[in-house]
């Protein structure tokens, strides 16, 4: 099978990016939820910080890649006039159009919450360092905000993998 | 076992995180609008082939921003109220999810 330039996007946006997302934001939630004093030797406690900056950044820089990839690049693609368009399809089959009202709708909306808060992480982490381990409130902000930017993120990944199902870009 | 000393006040953290919910809030808000108004719908797109949605979360992101840079100015040397400002931008964060969701941002289409 071959694919267009329009499926090597889609395979950027959805395939590659998705899973790099999961990854550093599950390493990034771990590292988060350990950075405490009391659980770590301060050798650990130094390695877990570096590596969670990394992880939280990289968790941004992904979502961030999501988003724009998904909205200007996919996104046009989608909503093209043209009858072959996915939407074009969608809403002219009456047991489809619920695919774009409801899940597309809600996708391409939601999903932009998810850099936001994944950033605000990544400044915490990096502003406070070290002091985030004795500042609780702050720490379990951050897990709350990196939490939430995943619950966006997957609502926006797992109904694009399923639109992508009923009506792929070609 | 060794503990950093508190020396950052909690100031500039809770700028970056309301700062946040309110962007959230505005893509939601717009979202909204966007129904409501066939002049706002229009004056949202930005760029045809994104259509509104380009207008919605430049909105949301300007809106961002602009209020990180104002409330880190305001609070980078001051200890806040965690719990009030925690809970505000928790609210604001859940207004902003609901008003993306499609059976309430859609009400003003009628169906």
């Amino acid at each position: 099978m071959k694919l267009t330039m329009h499926g090597w996007w889609t395979v950027m946006h959805g395939f590659v990016l998705v899973p790099l997302f999961l990854l550093v934001f599950a390493g990034g939630l771990i590292d988060l939820w350990t950075l405490r004093h009391d659980w770590l030797t301060p050798r650990e406690f130094g390695h877990t910080l570096r590596r969670l900056k990394i992880r939280v950044w990289a968790t941004a820089a992904v979502v961030w890649l999501m988003v724009i990839t998904g909205t200007y690049v996919s996104y046009p693609w989608y909503r093209a006039k043209s009858p072959a368009s996915p939407r074009s399809k969608l809403l002219a089959a009456h047991d489809l159009a619920a695919w774009h009202t409801f899940a597309m709708e809600w996708k391409e909306h939601v999903a932009w919450a998810s850099p936001i808060l994944a950033t605000v992480v990544g400044f915490i982490v990096t502003y406070y360092a070290a002091e985030l381990a004795a500042r609780n409130d702050l720490r379990r902000a951050a897990i709350v905000f990196l939490v939430l930017a995943f619950a966006a993120s997957t609502v926006g990944g797992v109904l694009g993998a399923l639109i992508y199902k009923v009506a792929p870009i070609l | 076992m060794t503990t950093a000393p508190l020396e950052k006040n909690n100031g500039p953290a809770l700028a970056a995180i309301v700062a946040a919910s309110l962007g959230v809030l505005v893509l939601g808000l717009c979202t909204l609008l966007a129904e409501v108004s066939t002049g706002i719908q229009n004056a949202l797109n930005w760029w045809p082939p994104v259509g509104p949605l380009f207008g919605k979360t430049g909105m949301a992101v300007i809106a961002w921003l602009v209020t990180w840079g104002a409330l880190h100015l305001a609070w980078r040397r001051r200890e806040v109220s965690f719990r009030v400002w925690w809970a505000v931008a928790l609210g604001l964060i859940l207004i902003g999810f609901l008003l993306t969701f499609p059976p309430i941002f859609q009400l003003p289409r009628g169906h």
